[in-house]
Protein backbone atom coordinates (compact mmCIF):
# COMPACT_ATOMS: atom_id res chain seq x y z
CA UNK A 1 0.00 0.00 0.00
CA UNK A 2 1.57 3.62 -1.39
CA UNK A 3 0.21 6.74 0.52
CA UNK A 4 1.53 9.26 -2.37
CA UNK A 5 1.81 12.77 -1.32
CA UNK A 6 1.10 14.77 -4.02
CA UNK A 7 3.52 17.43 -4.44
CA UNK A 8 6.01 18.39 -7.28
CA UNK A 9 7.32 15.01 -7.17
CA UNK A 10 4.09 12.63 -5.35
CA UNK A 11 6.69 11.32 -2.53
CA UNK A 12 4.70 8.41 -0.78
CA UNK A 13 4.69 6.32 2.27
CA UNK A 14 4.82 2.79 1.51
CA UNK A 15 3.38 0.61 4.93
CA UNK A 16 2.94 -2.31 2.96
CA UNK A 17 3.94 -4.46 5.97
CA UNK A 18 1.21 -2.67 7.91
CA UNK A 19 -1.62 -3.90 5.60
CA UNK A 20 -0.57 -6.75 4.96
CA UNK A 21 -0.95 -7.45 8.54
CA UNK A 22 -4.87 -6.01 8.73
CA UNK A 23 -6.13 -9.87 8.00
CA UNK A 24 -4.86 -12.81 9.92
CA UNK A 25 -2.05 -10.84 11.99
CA UNK A 26 -4.17 -8.66 13.35
CA UNK A 27 -5.02 -9.75 16.87
CA UNK A 28 -8.11 -9.35 18.57
CA UNK A 29 -7.02 -8.30 22.51
CA UNK A 30 -8.76 -9.65 25.42
CA UNK A 31 -8.42 -10.03 29.44
CA UNK A 32 -9.60 -7.33 31.83
CA UNK A 33 -5.30 -5.37 31.28
CA UNK A 34 -5.62 -5.70 27.39
CA UNK A 35 -6.06 -2.23 25.60
CA UNK A 36 -9.16 -2.25 23.22
CA UNK A 37 -9.18 -2.82 19.51
CA UNK A 38 -6.58 -4.53 17.26
CA UNK A 39 -2.72 -5.51 17.50
CA UNK A 40 -0.03 -4.84 14.92
CA UNK A 41 1.96 -7.17 14.98
CA UNK A 42 3.83 -6.70 12.07
CA UNK A 43 4.65 -3.68 10.19
CA UNK A 44 7.02 -1.46 7.90
CA UNK A 45 6.50 2.24 7.03
CA UNK A 46 8.73 4.19 5.19
CA UNK A 47 8.98 7.42 3.77
CA UNK A 48 9.63 7.07 -0.04
CA UNK A 49 10.70 10.78 -2.18
CA UNK A 50 10.60 10.73 -5.59
CA UNK A 51 13.76 11.89 -7.11
CA UNK A 52 15.75 11.29 -10.33
CA UNK A 53 12.79 9.11 -11.67
CA UNK A 54 12.01 6.68 -9.00
CA UNK A 55 11.24 6.36 -5.03
CA UNK A 56 13.95 6.31 -3.04
CA UNK A 57 13.21 5.25 0.41
CA UNK A 58 14.76 8.00 2.62
CA UNK A 59 13.57 6.58 6.33
CA UNK A 60 12.33 3.48 7.27
CA UNK A 61 10.54 2.31 10.63
CA UNK A 62 10.53 -1.32 10.78
CA UNK A 63 8.76 -4.02 13.27
CA UNK A 64 9.31 -7.35 11.15
CA UNK A 65 12.39 -8.09 13.36
CA UNK A 66 11.12 -7.96 17.08
CA UNK A 67 11.91 -4.64 18.33
CA UNK A 68 10.34 -1.67 16.25
CA UNK A 69 13.83 0.67 15.39
CA UNK A 70 13.92 3.72 12.88
CA UNK A 71 16.83 2.68 9.70
CA UNK A 72 17.89 6.10 8.42
CA UNK A 73 18.89 5.03 4.34
CA UNK A 74 21.51 6.12 2.04
CA UNK A 75 21.14 6.41 -1.99
CA UNK A 76 21.44 2.77 -1.89
CA UNK A 77 18.80 1.55 0.76
CA UNK A 78 21.58 0.92 2.99
CA UNK A 79 20.98 0.99 6.68
CA UNK A 80 23.21 3.98 8.04
CA UNK A 81 21.84 4.53 11.48
CA UNK A 82 19.88 2.45 13.20
CA UNK A 83 17.54 3.56 15.66
CA UNK A 84 16.32 1.89 19.00
CA UNK A 85 15.38 4.59 21.26
CA UNK A 86 11.66 4.78 19.89
CA UNK A 87 9.58 5.90 23.28
CA UNK A 88 6.96 2.86 21.68
CA UNK A 89 6.86 -0.03 23.56
CA UNK A 90 4.31 -2.14 21.36
CA UNK A 91 4.07 -2.59 17.85
CA UNK A 92 0.65 -0.23 17.88
CA UNK A 93 2.24 2.81 19.30
CA UNK A 94 5.41 2.51 17.07
CA UNK A 95 3.31 3.16 14.07
CA UNK A 96 1.60 5.79 16.17
CA UNK A 97 4.98 7.02 16.22
CA UNK A 98 6.64 6.41 13.46
CA UNK A 99 3.74 8.30 11.23
CA UNK A 100 4.30 11.49 13.98
CA UNK A 101 7.58 11.24 13.77
CA UNK A 102 7.59 11.04 9.23
CA UNK A 103 4.81 13.59 9.71
CA UNK A 104 7.04 16.45 11.77
CA UNK A 105 10.26 15.51 10.12
CA UNK A 106 9.57 14.58 6.58
CA UNK A 107 11.54 17.88 5.75
CA UNK A 108 14.38 17.35 7.28
CA UNK A 109 15.04 13.80 6.43
CA UNK A 110 14.72 14.53 3.28
CA UNK A 111 16.99 17.22 2.96
CA UNK A 112 19.25 15.03 4.77
CA UNK A 113 18.77 12.33 2.55
CA UNK A 114 19.59 15.15 -0.67
CA UNK A 115 22.42 15.90 0.91
CA UNK A 116 23.75 12.15 1.41
CA UNK A 117 23.66 11.88 -2.74
CA UNK A 118 26.51 10.18 -4.20
CA UNK B 1 10.50 29.97 -4.08
CA UNK B 2 12.94 27.54 -3.27
CA UNK B 3 14.98 27.88 0.04
CA UNK B 4 16.35 24.46 1.14
CA UNK B 5 17.69 21.72 -0.15
CA UNK B 6 14.60 19.77 -1.07
CA UNK B 7 13.68 22.07 -3.81
CA UNK B 8 9.81 22.62 -2.86
CA UNK B 9 8.35 25.92 -3.09
CA UNK B 10 5.71 26.52 -0.58
CA UNK B 11 2.52 25.12 -2.17
CA UNK B 12 4.22 21.46 -2.18
CA UNK B 13 5.60 21.87 1.15
CA UNK B 14 1.50 22.37 1.73
CA UNK B 15 0.29 19.83 -0.38
CA UNK B 16 2.85 16.98 0.73
CA UNK B 17 2.35 17.92 4.83
CA UNK B 18 -1.04 17.94 4.10
CA UNK B 19 -0.99 14.56 2.78
CA UNK B 20 0.53 13.14 5.56
CA UNK B 21 -1.80 14.66 8.04
CA UNK B 22 -4.33 12.83 5.89
CA UNK B 23 -1.74 9.49 5.83
CA UNK B 24 -1.85 9.56 9.87
CA UNK B 25 -5.36 9.93 10.48
CA UNK B 26 -5.80 6.98 7.48
CA UNK B 27 -3.35 5.15 9.52
CA UNK B 28 -5.05 5.43 12.75
CA UNK B 29 -8.28 4.52 10.86
CA UNK B 30 -6.58 1.19 9.99
CA UNK B 31 -5.37 1.05 13.36
CA UNK B 32 -8.82 1.32 14.79
CA UNK B 33 -11.13 -0.14 12.19
CA UNK B 34 -9.10 -2.24 9.73
CA UNK B 35 -12.15 -3.55 7.39
CA UNK B 36 -13.03 0.42 6.60
CA UNK B 37 -9.41 -0.01 4.47
CA UNK B 38 -11.81 -2.62 2.29
CA UNK B 39 -10.19 -4.52 0.08
CA UNK B 40 -7.23 -3.06 -1.26
CA UNK B 41 -5.26 -4.52 -3.65
CA UNK B 42 -1.52 -5.30 -2.75
CA UNK B 43 0.55 -2.98 -4.43
CA UNK B 44 -2.12 -0.57 -5.22
CA UNK B 45 -0.87 3.25 -4.65
CA UNK B 46 -3.92 4.96 -2.47
CA UNK B 47 -4.77 8.57 -3.16
CA UNK B 48 -5.84 10.06 -0.19
CA UNK B 49 -8.98 12.41 -0.08
CA UNK B 50 -9.84 15.08 2.28
CA UNK B 51 -13.21 15.57 3.62
CA UNK B 52 -13.17 19.96 3.50
CA UNK B 53 -10.24 20.57 1.78
CA UNK B 54 -11.37 21.60 -1.99
CA UNK B 55 -8.21 22.45 -3.39
CA UNK B 56 -6.15 19.55 -1.95
CA UNK B 57 -9.03 17.15 -3.37
CA UNK B 58 -8.66 18.69 -7.02
CA UNK B 59 -4.48 18.26 -6.81
CA UNK B 60 -5.02 14.87 -5.47
CA UNK B 61 -7.80 13.66 -8.22
CA UNK B 62 -5.34 15.60 -10.77
CA UNK B 63 -2.88 12.54 -9.62
CA UNK B 64 -4.77 10.06 -9.72
CA UNK B 65 -5.87 10.56 -12.93
CA UNK B 66 -2.54 10.49 -14.14
CA UNK B 67 -1.01 7.66 -12.87
CA UNK B 68 -3.97 5.56 -13.47
CA UNK B 69 -3.42 6.90 -17.10
CA UNK B 70 -0.02 5.58 -16.68
CA UNK B 71 -1.62 2.38 -16.14
CA UNK B 72 -0.97 2.34 -12.04
CA UNK B 73 -3.57 0.46 -9.63
CA UNK B 74 -4.74 3.54 -8.02
CA UNK B 75 -6.96 3.62 -5.35
CA UNK B 76 -9.03 6.80 -4.47
CA UNK B 77 -9.94 6.67 -0.70
CA UNK B 78 -11.60 9.36 1.22
CA UNK B 79 -10.27 9.61 4.73
CA UNK B 80 -11.92 10.81 8.01
CA UNK B 81 -15.30 8.78 8.11
CA UNK B 82 -14.55 6.50 10.70
CA UNK B 83 -15.46 7.25 14.16
CA UNK B 84 -17.63 6.02 16.86
CA UNK B 85 -20.42 8.71 16.65
CA UNK B 86 -20.67 7.63 13.07
CA UNK B 87 -24.88 7.11 12.03
CA UNK B 88 -25.25 3.59 11.07
CA UNK B 89 -26.59 5.97 7.54
CA UNK B 90 -23.36 6.75 6.74
CA UNK B 91 -22.34 3.14 6.52
CA UNK B 92 -23.56 3.03 2.54
CA UNK B 93 -21.08 5.95 1.76
CA UNK B 94 -18.58 5.39 -0.29
CA UNK B 95 -15.16 5.72 1.06
CA UNK B 96 -13.18 4.17 -1.80
CA UNK B 97 -13.23 4.08 -5.29
CA UNK B 98 -10.82 2.46 -7.84
CA UNK B 99 -9.75 4.82 -10.34
CA UNK B 100 -9.60 3.28 -13.70
CA UNK B 101 -8.86 5.17 -16.84
CA UNK B 102 -11.48 5.08 -19.51
CA UNK B 103 -9.88 5.37 -23.17
CA UNK B 104 -13.97 4.83 -25.30
CA UNK B 105 -12.60 4.01 -28.83
CA UNK B 106 -15.98 3.27 -31.22
CA UNK B 107 -17.56 0.35 -31.86
CA UNK B 108 -16.53 0.01 -35.19
CA UNK B 109 -17.41 1.34 -38.99
CA UNK B 110 -20.67 3.40 -38.38
CA UNK B 111 -22.91 2.65 -41.10
CA UNK B 112 -25.99 5.18 -41.60
CA UNK B 113 -28.20 2.61 -42.07
CA UNK B 114 -27.62 1.88 -38.19
CA UNK B 115 -27.94 5.38 -36.76
CA UNK B 116 -30.46 6.08 -34.38
CA UNK B 117 -31.68 9.23 -33.31
CA UNK B 118 -34.42 10.15 -30.63
CA UNK B 119 -35.58 13.86 -29.81
CA UNK B 120 -37.21 13.30 -25.79
CA UNK B 121 -39.22 16.78 -25.73
CA UNK B 122 -40.30 16.43 -22.47
CA UNK B 123 -36.92 15.86 -20.97
CA UNK B 124 -35.17 17.79 -23.54
CA UNK B 125 -32.59 14.93 -24.17
CA UNK B 126 -31.10 14.01 -27.74
CA UNK B 127 -30.07 10.37 -27.90
CA UNK B 128 -27.86 9.05 -30.96
CA UNK B 129 -26.63 5.96 -31.59
CA UNK B 130 -24.61 4.45 -34.26
CA UNK B 131 -24.80 0.87 -33.60
CA UNK B 132 -28.56 0.11 -33.80
CA UNK B 133 -29.96 1.67 -31.14
CA UNK B 134 -29.36 -1.35 -28.35
CA UNK B 135 -29.47 -0.59 -24.67
CA UNK B 136 -26.09 0.67 -23.32
CA UNK B 137 -23.84 -0.21 -19.91
CA UNK B 138 -23.39 3.93 -19.07
CA UNK B 139 -22.31 6.81 -20.51
CA UNK B 140 -19.38 9.51 -19.34
CA UNK B 141 -19.39 13.01 -20.30
CA UNK B 142 -17.95 13.64 -23.01
CA UNK B 143 -17.60 17.65 -23.10
CA UNK B 144 -19.55 20.67 -21.06
CA UNK B 145 -22.57 19.23 -23.55
CA UNK B 146 -22.66 15.64 -24.35
CA UNK B 147 -22.17 12.51 -22.93
CA UNK B 148 -20.62 8.82 -24.81
CA UNK B 149 -22.31 6.02 -24.40
CA UNK B 150 -20.00 3.51 -23.79
CA UNK B 151 -19.55 -0.31 -22.57
CA UNK B 152 -16.96 -0.46 -19.52
CA UNK B 153 -15.64 -3.45 -20.18
CA UNK B 154 -14.81 -3.41 -23.95
CA UNK B 155 -14.56 0.52 -23.59
CA UNK B 156 -16.58 0.54 -27.27
CA UNK B 157 -18.44 3.96 -27.52
CA UNK B 158 -21.73 3.79 -29.09
CA UNK B 159 -22.96 7.35 -29.39
CA UNK B 160 -23.81 10.77 -27.75
CA UNK B 161 -26.54 11.19 -25.05
CA UNK B 162 -26.89 15.53 -25.08
CA UNK B 163 -29.33 16.71 -22.33
CA UNK B 164 -30.29 20.15 -22.73
CA UNK B 165 -30.39 19.97 -26.45
CA UNK B 166 -32.09 22.74 -27.14
CA UNK B 167 -31.60 24.55 -24.06
CA UNK B 168 -27.34 24.87 -24.14
CA UNK B 169 -26.39 23.06 -27.37
CA UNK B 170 -28.46 24.19 -30.34
CA UNK B 171 -27.79 27.69 -28.24
CA UNK B 172 -24.31 26.76 -28.66
CA UNK B 173 -24.34 25.77 -32.59
CA UNK B 174 -27.40 26.55 -34.13
CA UNK B 175 -27.42 24.19 -37.08
CA UNK B 176 -27.36 21.42 -34.64
CA UNK B 177 -31.21 21.64 -34.17
CA UNK B 178 -31.69 20.48 -38.24
CA UNK B 179 -30.85 16.78 -36.31
CA UNK B 180 -34.41 17.54 -35.10
CA UNK B 181 -36.00 17.28 -38.48
CA UNK B 182 -34.45 13.34 -38.44
CA UNK B 183 -35.06 12.26 -35.43
CA UNK B 184 -37.42 10.19 -33.95
CA UNK B 185 -39.85 11.93 -31.75
CA UNK B 186 -40.53 10.07 -28.05
CA UNK B 187 -39.47 9.62 -24.24
CA UNK B 188 -36.26 7.79 -24.20
CA UNK B 189 -36.38 4.77 -21.69
CA UNK B 190 -34.33 4.43 -18.71
CA UNK B 191 -32.11 1.98 -20.39
CA UNK B 192 -31.42 4.09 -23.71
CA UNK B 193 -30.59 6.72 -21.57
CA UNK B 194 -27.98 4.23 -20.14
CA UNK B 195 -29.46 4.49 -16.61
CA UNK B 196 -28.90 8.64 -16.27
CA UNK B 197 -31.87 10.53 -15.73
CA UNK B 198 -30.81 13.97 -16.92
CA UNK B 199 -33.76 15.85 -15.57
CA UNK B 200 -35.55 13.66 -13.74
CA UNK B 201 -38.73 13.63 -15.29
CA UNK B 202 -41.39 10.72 -14.17
CA UNK B 203 -42.09 7.91 -16.71
CA UNK B 204 -43.69 7.96 -19.65
CA UNK B 205 -45.41 5.73 -22.51
CA UNK B 206 -42.48 3.87 -24.30
CA UNK B 207 -43.43 3.32 -27.78
CA UNK B 208 -41.15 1.09 -29.47
CA UNK B 209 -37.81 2.81 -31.14
CA UNK B 210 -38.25 3.06 -35.12
CA UNK B 211 -34.65 4.10 -36.32
CA UNK B 212 -34.61 7.28 -37.94
CA UNK B 213 -32.00 7.05 -40.95
CA UNK B 214 -28.80 9.51 -41.86
CA UNK B 215 -28.67 8.76 -45.55
CA UNK B 216 -26.28 11.76 -46.40
CA UNK B 217 -22.87 11.22 -45.03
CA UNK B 218 -21.65 14.91 -45.33
CA UNK B 219 -24.56 15.86 -43.05
CA UNK B 220 -23.46 12.81 -40.35
CA UNK B 221 -19.90 14.34 -40.78
CA UNK B 222 -20.89 17.87 -40.11
CA UNK B 223 -22.93 16.36 -37.04
CA UNK B 224 -20.20 15.01 -35.56
CA UNK B 225 -18.16 17.61 -36.26
CA UNK B 226 -20.34 19.97 -34.03
CA UNK B 227 -21.29 17.95 -31.14
CA UNK B 228 -17.25 17.21 -31.14
CA UNK B 229 -17.08 20.38 -30.45
CA UNK B 230 -19.73 21.44 -28.72
CA UNK B 231 -17.59 21.67 -25.26
CA UNK B 232 -14.55 23.60 -27.08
Amino acid sequence: MHLLLPGRRVDRLNARELLHSAQPPWRRDSGPHRPQGKTVVDFVIQYEAFIDGRYRPVVRYDGSHGTPHRDTLDWDDETIKKDWDLEATTHNDAVTEAIDDIQANWERYLDGFLRRRP
Amino acid sequence: MTDDNTGLNDQERAHTAANLELASRFIRELLTAPEHAGDIPEGAALVLMPEADPELAFANIALADRLSAEGQSVIMQRVGIVGPARPEWQGKEISSINVRQLTPHWAGEIDPEQIVIVYDANRDVLWIDFFGGNARQTAVPRNGFALVTVNLETQEAFGYIIPSFVAHAVRKVPRLAQILAVAELRPLTTDELSGIEPVGQEALDIQPATPARITVKADLDIMLGDIAKLGA
